[in-house]
């Protein structure tokens, strides 16, 4: 009887922290893998601080960010479940990223500027090509075509253009210039006033999507919620814990960053653009293409286009200012190597043209794919 | 008695060659062009081991010549698809449908004509897309108010052309920003990298169109074909004749093409893009043509469109590893000049405008042709390829 109890009171427990994981009402395949990749926390910790080698450092660093992104994702989804939706759509888009951007801060403070922009071009062209790709060709195999709001994905196109016209100024600014505008105070200067106009839009967007324009965002909010809600002091409580965690994994991965540039000599640009940016997107991938799968195209195609246009909008703006107060080789400016530029105006304009018809095919994926694949192959063999 | 029979098996091998040419039901005035150009074959092989009147006349003989070949080895190849079965029929059609481009390449190639060659690849995708479309637009639209077409299926072949614009400006971009110091190897390996992934593309393109999606294409498909098939034994010896001879008449149109450059001083710009992409695609440019005439825009649009795609998608990464293999001056790269690219993108983004909206009139192919002729005359002032 008192074994029987024992075990009785683990099991709770036990199933409590795969509750968490679990998106919605049933069990999905997904949240199995997620859930079997906790064990990559243990693991990362031990492998970071005994300090074995560093391709182990990131490999198991990066597997241990995906879980704990996804929970990190869920305690915020419970805790604006509970606020009401004005906060609680503002709390699920600032910390919608927490992860990108707790890597992004380690990654600052270790001075990898160039690691941290390859990672924002990473998450927006990722997102783009890559999640999205990954989600049509998914949805599509099975289906002769999915259909979804050409007029929603056209909304975001637009918003991406935005992001895309603050991205190139800097660069265009240092290409026109003379060898005296390319003074780094006034390329800083530029950097800090074009972020402060994107966290302003990226305001005027909240503004329009939780108060004056939310109707035409609810029906794709209410899809997402399921299920019982947490009392507000469990969400605050697992929100703390998984920052706390993402930042030590986050300084293990940095360190498994270094080690890859320096040692393997493998460019920044694709550490940063490729590998950061999937594992700080992991969780967006995999619930981009689960409703793919169930053939929801238009969440599908809000998660990893809301996606991208955040990182434009939201976290690339607010590293700027973290660089600039963290100061000396923290400094981050929006002044992105060119490919990195061409890339996002090509992601940009091939979802654009992918996107239009309000209908998609597997073969639209892996057009998609294909695109991603050209850009990460150029940017491996980029010096 | 005697007589008749021996003049009857002369007229039925006429009779056939003629067959050979014509597309369905009848010689048009389009099979007859086309036949009668036959003529320029043994004109060429004559000009050309003989040299007589010097490098512009090799080069006018040969492109003439190897119009009428073009056709006849598309044709061998068409009545070959449709006695195997249509997933491998469609595999045949579709990797022999550029054969003529590729055979020329090859030969430019081994004579180190890389930036003919490149140029004669951009030159395919926008005269395809500009020339080809244009002609077919005004010739199908002169003596109506508009015709339509499906834009589904157009936009679709456009997010194609997307991706293969990205890929041929990849590279540009990369070699632009990287130090010329660094480059060496840089570009060559990106280049096969990009071409491994477009061969995926065009992989994945082919299974789309007969196997998952076969249902969006039957209709034209079935279009093409008609008659009375081939014995496969006959397609087989007709495509492998054609091959050879084409072979011939491409070394003898690419010392001609050395004759143009070296000798006149025309740039390897404009006689890759806008003189080898025309003989190479003559015979795509007259189906496009003359279906337009009689109304079938739908198939129009696809020959043009997916002659493009192809050319990127297939042809241009085929060259990329044969260039490899062969070494040497003969590697080719997937760097463009600046100024090709630019005409690429914009002949995509043009034809997408256009063709957007399901519906064409004359005045939008003169568009097109327009767009084609500044070029052209772009091309052909421009210092770069002297």
């Amino acid at each position: 009887m008192g074994t029987e109890q024992q075990a009785g009171q683990r099991q709770p427990g036990f199933r409590r922290i795969f509750n968490v994981i679990a998106t919605g009402d049933r069990v999905s395949a997904v949240d199995v893998v997620l859930y079997s990749m906790l064990i990559f926390v243990p693991l990362a910790f031990i492998v970071g601080f005994m300090g074995w080698g560093g391709l182990w450092v990131f490999l198991t660093s990066a597997l241990a960010i995906v879980p704990m992104a996804k929970l990190l994702g869920a305690a915020t989804e419970e805790l604006s479940a509970r606020v009401g939706s004005g906060l609680g759509g503002l709390l699920n888009a600032t910390f919608g990223n927490a992860t990108e951007l707790i890597i992004a801060f380690f990654a600052l403070q270790a001075g990898l500027t160039t690691v941290v922009k390859a990672s924002i071009t990473g998450s927006i062209i990722g997102n783009l090509l890559f999640v999205l790709g990954l989600a049509i060709v998914a949805g599509g195999a099975r289906r002769e075509k999915q259909t979804f709001n050409a007029t929603a994905a056209s909304a975001s196109s637009s918003q991406m253009t935005v992001a895309v016209a603050a991205l190139i100024i800097p660069a265009v600014f240092v290409a026109a210039g003379s060898t005296k505008s390319h003074s780094d105070s006034v390329l800083e200067g530029i950097s800090l006033a074009v972020a402060a106009v994107l966290l302003l839009t990226y305001l005027a967007q909240l503004l329009f999507s939780l108060r004056t324009h939310s109707h035409l965002y609810h029906d794709e909010a209410v899809e997402e919620m399921g299920g019982k809600v947490w009392p507000i002091r469990k969400s605050l409580i697992v929100l703390a814990v998984c920052a706390i965690i993402i930042g030590f994994l986050s300084e293990f991965l940095v360190q498994g960053v270094e080690y890859l540039t320096s040692t393997l000599g493998w460019s920044e640009l694709f550490v940063g653009v490729v590998l950061v940016a999937i594992v700080g997107n992991a969780a967006e991938h995999m619930s981009a293409v689960t409703v793919a799968l169930k053939d929801r195209m238009n969440l599908s195609m809000s998660i990893a286009l809301g996606s991208s246009t955040q990182i434009a909008l939201f976290v690339a703006p607010l590293l700027v200012f973290v660089g600039y107060f963290m100061g000396g080789s923290s400094q981050l400016t929006l002044l992105f190597h060119p490919v990195e530029i061409v890339g996002i105006v090509l992601a940009v304009l091939i979802v654009d043209i992918v996107s239009r018809d309000g209908e998609s095919n597997w073969l639209e994926g892996v057009q998609l794919l294909a695109v991603y694949a050209i850009l990460a192959v150029a940017f491996f063999v980029l010096e | 008695m005697a007589e008749q029979d021996s003049v009857q098996p002369r007229q039925i091998n006429l009779g056939s060659a003629l067959n050979a040419i014509c597309s369905a039901d009848g010689p048009t005035l389009v099979d007859k062009i086309l036949f009668a150009l036959l003529i320029f074959v043994p004109i060429a092989f004559v000009v050309g081991f003989s040299g007589a009147g010097g490098g512009l006349w090799v080069f006018l003989t040969s492109a003439l010549a190897i119009v009428p070949m073009a056709k006849l080895l598309g044709t061998a190849t068409e009545e070959l698809a449709s006695r195997v079965g249509s997933g491998l029929g469609g595999l045949l059609n579709s990797t022999f449908g550029n054969a003529t481009e590729l055979i020329i390449a090859f030969f430019a190639l081994q004579a180190g004509l890389t930036d003919v060659v490149k140029a004669s690849l951009t030159g395919s995708i926008i005269g395809n897309l500009l020339f080809v479309l244009g002609l077919a637009i005004v010739a199908g639209g002169v003596k109506r108010p508009r015709q339509t077409f499906n834009a589904v299926a157009v936009s679709a072949s456009s997010s194609q052309l997307g991706v293969a614009t990205i890929a041929l400006v990849i590279p540009a971009v990369f070699a632009a920003t990287t130090p010329a110091g660094l480059r060496s190897g840089l570009v060559e390996n990106l280049s096969l990298g990009v071409a491994g992934v477009l061969l995926l593309a065009y992989l994945a393109q082919l299974i789309f169109t007969l196997r998952t999606h076969p249902q969006l294409y039957t209709e034209e498909a079935e279009e093409e074909v008609g008659g009375v098939p081939w014995p496969i034994r006959k397609s087989l010896l007709l495509l492998a004749f054609c091959t050879i001879i084409i072979a011939f008449l491409s070394e003898f149109l690419v010392s001609g093409v050395q004759y143009l450059t070296s000798t006149l001083g025309w740039t390897d710009l404009f006689v890759g893009v806008i003189l080898i992409a025309l003989i190479g695609n003559a015979a795509e440019n007259m189906a496009a043509v003359s279906v337009a005439m009689k109304n079938k825009m739908n198939l129009s649009m696809s020959i043009a469109m997916g002659s493009s795609t192809q050319i990127a998608l297939f042809v241009a990464p085929v060259l990329v590893f044969v260039g490899f293999f062969m070494g040497g001056k003969s590697e080719l790269t997937l760097l463009f000049q600046p100024f090709e690219i630019a005409a690429i993108v914009l002949a995509v983004m043009i034809v997408d405008r256009i063709a957007r909206d399901g519906e064409s009139n004359w005045l939008e192919g003169v568009q097109l042709l327009a767009v084609y002729t500044i070029f052209a005359v772009a091309f052909f002032l421009h210092p770069l390829g002297r």
